[in-house]
Parts: C-alpha cells; sequence; structure tokens
C-alpha cells in the first residue's frame, strides 16, 4: 500500500485504483505515511514555502461551511458508487486532505489524477462525473433580439412545453436577458 | 361567448372523469407515470389561470398566465406585471411576442398545429431509461394541496425536475430544475389559480401594445431530413431528432434561412440553430443562464447555436455531433 500512496503523491497512481487508495487512507499509518512523502516531496522540490501546516486553517474553514441540504445524490438512487470519479471521493479525500499536515498540495495532486477530458468520458459513460461550468467564466455575445428570438421559437416548438406547460414561454421575455 | 362557456365546462367535465378513473383509491400509493401522463394531458386540455412567479438564478419575476380554448383554438396569454409590459399570446399556430423596451412585435408562424405532443406510452418508457420517476411528499402551492413528483436523471447530461402537481386536474403549480449539486436553477411557482369556468375570455384580449411596434414576422415550417443538408450523429444517449425546420423572416433583413432543429430526451428539450455566419462573425457562445444552457460551434462558413434546458456539457456534445453533408 505505501507503493501507492508514493505513486498517489508523485501523481503516477492509475484513476482506477483511486478508491482503493483513498480508503485506505483512513487507517492512520497510512495517513502518515501520506503526510511523510508530501512533505518528502516538497523538500526534493524545493518548495520550502509549503512547509508550514495549514490543517488548522483548513479545518477551520471546513467547520464555517453551511450545511447543505440537498436532495438525494444521483449514487444513491441509482446504487452506482461513484467514489473513484466522482464529488463524493473529492469530498472524502478533501476532508481526509485536511486532517493531515502540510497537505495543501493534496487537492492539486488529485485534481492531476482526474480524467482531463470529462466531455469525452461523458460521452462514453452513462453514470459520469458533473461537469461544473462557473457563471463567471460564461460569455454571450448572442445580440439581445436574436436571443429572444430562438428562445421564442426553442419554446415554440419545445415538447417540455406541453409537459411543464405554456408559463415556460415567460423565458422568450425574462428580464435576465431583456436588460429592462 | 356561450360556446366558449360550453367548451371550458366539457373540457374541465372530461378532464374530471379522466381524472377520476385513474385517481388511486384512499391509501394506495400514486403511480408516478400515471400522475405524470395526467400532467401532459391537462397541459394541453385543461383552462386556468394564475399568477406565477419565475426565477432564474437571482432574477424573479411575477407574471400572470391564462389558457383555454376558444373556438377550437387554443389560446394562451402571459403578461409580465412586473417592469416593462412585455406579454406572449399563443393562438393556434402563431405566437406573438411583444417586447416594449424595444418596441418590437415578434410574430412567429407555425406550418402545423401538432407543437405540443402529448406524452405516449413508448415516450413515457424513454424517460424512464434516463429518469428514476418517483413521487414526494404533500406540499401546499397556491392554497391548492400538491402531490410532489420527482425526476431524477440517470446520468449527468441532464438535469433533476421537481414538480407539485394538482392532482384533481393535473395542472403543475410549482416547477424546480435541479442541477447535480442539489442547486435550484430555475423555477416556477403559482401563487394564484383559478380552473375550469372560472376562466375569464376577456384575460386573453391582447393589449393594445400588442397590436403596434415594430414586426418581426418569422415562419417556421418542418422539414425533412433529406431536404436539409445537416445531419447530427452521435447524440448523447436518449437524445432524439423531434422535427427539422426552416425558419424564415419576412421581411427579410439577409436572404438566409435558418435551419432549427428540435431534438429532446422526452423531458428536457434543445433547440439548434443553423444560419450562415454572414459578414459580421460574432464570438462564440459558451453561456449558462439558469437551466438554459447555450453554446455555439463554428462549421466552415455556418454557425450553429445550441439552447436547451440541459447542462452546458449536453448543449456541448449536441454541437459536436453536428456535420455538414456533402
Amino acid at each position: 500500500m505505501k507503493q501507492h500512496v508514493s505513486a498517489l503523491v508523485d501523481g503516477e497512481q492509475s484513476v482506477g485504483d483511486l478508491e482503493c487508495v483513498c480508503s485506505a487512507l483512513k487507517r492512520p499509518d497510512i495517513l502518515s505515511d501520506f503526510a511523510d512523502y508530501t512533505r518528502i516531496g516538497a523538500a526534493l522540490r524545493g518548495e520550502s514555502r509549503l512547509s508550514f501546516d495549514v490543517s488548522a486553517k483548513v479545518m477551520a474553514a471546513l467547520q464555517r461551511e453551511p450545511t447543505v441540504f440537498a436532495p438525494q445524490p444521483l449514487s444513491a438512487i441509482t446504487g452506482e458508487h461513484t467514489c473513484s470519479t466522482g464529488r463524493f471521493f473529492l469530498r472524502e479525500f478533501s476532508a481526509l486532505a485536511a486532517a493531515s499536515a502540510g497537505v495543501v498540495l493534496v487537492a492539486w495532486v488529485v485534481l492531476s489524477q482526474t480524467p482531463a477530458e470529462p466531455e469525452k468520458q461523458l460521452a462514453s459513460t452513462v453514470i459520469a462525473t458533473p461537469a461544473v461550468v462557473p457563471a463567471a467564466e460564461a460569455q454571450n455575445t448572442l445580440p439581445q433580439d436574436r436571443f429572444q428570438e430562438y428562445v421564442l421559437a426553442h419554446q415554440t416548438h419545445s415538447s417540455n412545453t406541453a409537459l411543464m406547460g405554456g408559463s415556460r414561454n415567460v423565458r422568450a421575455v425574462s428580464s435576465t436577458q431583456n436588460g429592462r | 361567448m356561450m360556446n366558449f362557456w360550453v367548451v371550458g365546462l366539457v373540457l374541465s367535465v372530461l378532464s374530471m372523469a379522466s381524472v377520476a378513473q385513474s385517481q388511486p383509491s384512499s391509501g394506495t400509493a400514486v403511480d408516478p407515470i400515471v400522475l405524470l401522463q395526467r400532467v401532459a394531458d391537462s397541459a394541453i386540455s385543461l383552462n386556468y389561470s394564475g399568477v406565477f412567479v419565475y426565477r432564474n438564478g437571482d432574477i424573479e419575476e411575477t407574471s400572470r398566465i391564462t389558457r383555454a380554448r376558444l373556438n377550437g383554438r387554443d389560446v394562451e396569454r402571459i403578461e409580465v406585471i412586473e417592469g416593462s409590459a412585455r406579454e406572449i399570446i399563443r393562438s393556434g399556430t402563431e405566437v406573438k411576442c411583444f417586447l416594449p423596451a424595444q418596441n418590437r412585435l415578434v410574430v412567429e408562424q407555425r406550418s402545423t398545429a401538432s407543437g405540443l405532443p402529448v406524452l405516449s406510452p413508448a415516450v413515457l418508457d424513454d424517460l424512464q431509461q434516463h429518469y428514476v420517476v418517483r413521487t414526494g411528499g404533500l406540499g401546499r402551492v397556491a392554497g391548492n394541496i400538491c402531490q410532489r413528483l420527482i425526476l431524477e436523471p440517470r446520468d449527468a447530461l441532464r438535469y433533476a425536475h421537481h414538480l407539485w402537481v394538482e392532482p384533481t386536474t393535473g395542472l403543475l403549480l410549482k416547477t424546480g430544475t435541479v442541477n447535480q449539486q442539489g442547486r435550484v436553477l430555475e423555477s416556477f411557482t403559482f401563487t394564484q389559480v383559478t380552473f375550469g369556468s372560472q376562466v375569464s375570455r376577456q384575460q386573453l384580449v391582447p393589449s393594445a401594445e400588442l397590436q403596434s411596434g415594430n414586426v418581426h414576422r418569422i415562419h417556421s415550417s418542418e422539414v425533412r431530413a433529406s431536404d436539409l443538408k445537416w445531419g447530427i450523429e452521435n447524440l448523447p444517449p436518449g437524445f432524439r431528432i423531434q422535427k427539422m425546420m426552416v425558419r424564415r423572416l419576412t421581411p427579410p433583413p439577409s436572404s438566409h434561412d435558418v435551419v432549427h432543429i428540435v431534438i429532446s430526451d422526452g423531458l428536457a428539450a434543445v433547440s439548434v440553430f443553423i444560419e450562415p455566419e454572414g459578414d459580421s462573425k460574432s464570438n462564440k457562445v459558451d453561456q449558462q443562464s439558469g437551466a438554459m444552457s447555450m453554446y455555439s460551434r463554428q462549421i466552415g462558413e455556418f454557425r450553429a447555436l445550441v439552447m436547451g434546458e440541459v447542462p452546458l456539457v449536453t448543449a456541448r456534445l449536441i454541437a459536436d455531433s453536428i456535420e455538414r453533408r456533402r
């Protein structure tokens, strides 16, 4: 298992074994090894500025996080365990990471292990990791009149208008795009 | 006037009879599929009027909606009662949309009246391959006890839909579109509603403003796939082409038509608009606003814009599946 942990720290761990390594990190001895390897790696790379312990600050930040009463996760409904690729994995891993010393790099290690092209994965997998697109990154250069015309056409011809009711037509004139 | 009341009454009675037939007896679990079918039926048969709040991200607006069948035609009027007085009237195959801020009246004319397909058993079957349909608890919306219906997606290519259904009429009184993080992206909530014979014909009369403005008239007609030089292959799982149309603007500001392809998984709807890029090349569109995603892709001298109530990743996958035929 130490080899797997070492591989994880070095960014060489295969995605398929991530879940297994993640589970093993619950053991104090493995977690200690993980912290040691992280420090060794940081020292070898001369990253002295990362050698301080930020776990207290991270834990405090987690405490301040609001409790989210969200609908049941997809995995609970489908019975599909998404630990290896999904949000659950990241959340659990982050909590473990915060509990160990000097592990600010962990998030980056984990991220580097996730598939780089989520869209391709979605195309071939029925249950897939959600792709979160921050609104701040969004751009819209469609002229307003063209946008409204297209939304109106979309709503007029969409079958979901039949199921969801005509009130959806209001999207075409919503102030979101109307710029009132 | 008499015809209106008679038609309204007959439709209400038929609706009630159908509900009574499928209504589970007391103490029996509600079949979510039966309830979903009832929702689809009521959306095209029920006369109703009400006030609803539309919420999209931080934006919230209140509108009034009235829907009835008049002289053999479905008529629906929505007026936004906050901010500028925007208004939409759908009457049979014609939709008018008045935008006072731009003094613009968009008139969309369909060539066929079959714009509102009912959920068929086949569609319902397909739907369940991509959504888990289940009932939730009871809730109160606009003074009515509603049955909650939840459609959870089986993958990350679509959103969850939470519906609050008034069980005797099947009318949706509240809906929420929810992403995988559990965030409500968009919602419609009735705050007041009346059904059947209480709906006044007067409420369907368009405002004087709707008769004015700079008129942009658009005619769309359905075409066959073989008529188009565009194909869509390898759509995301569950999505199918529903119809293909050509849109024509009159009077034409330019000489090109716009191809409009409607795609759906039975619940989520996506439109693809393909048109020549023209001289004024615009930047790429890659946007998510509430539940609506928009993504554009340049294909030679054409631009394809994908728009729909799906995650942005799904819009991208659909855009990538568009091909120009030789």
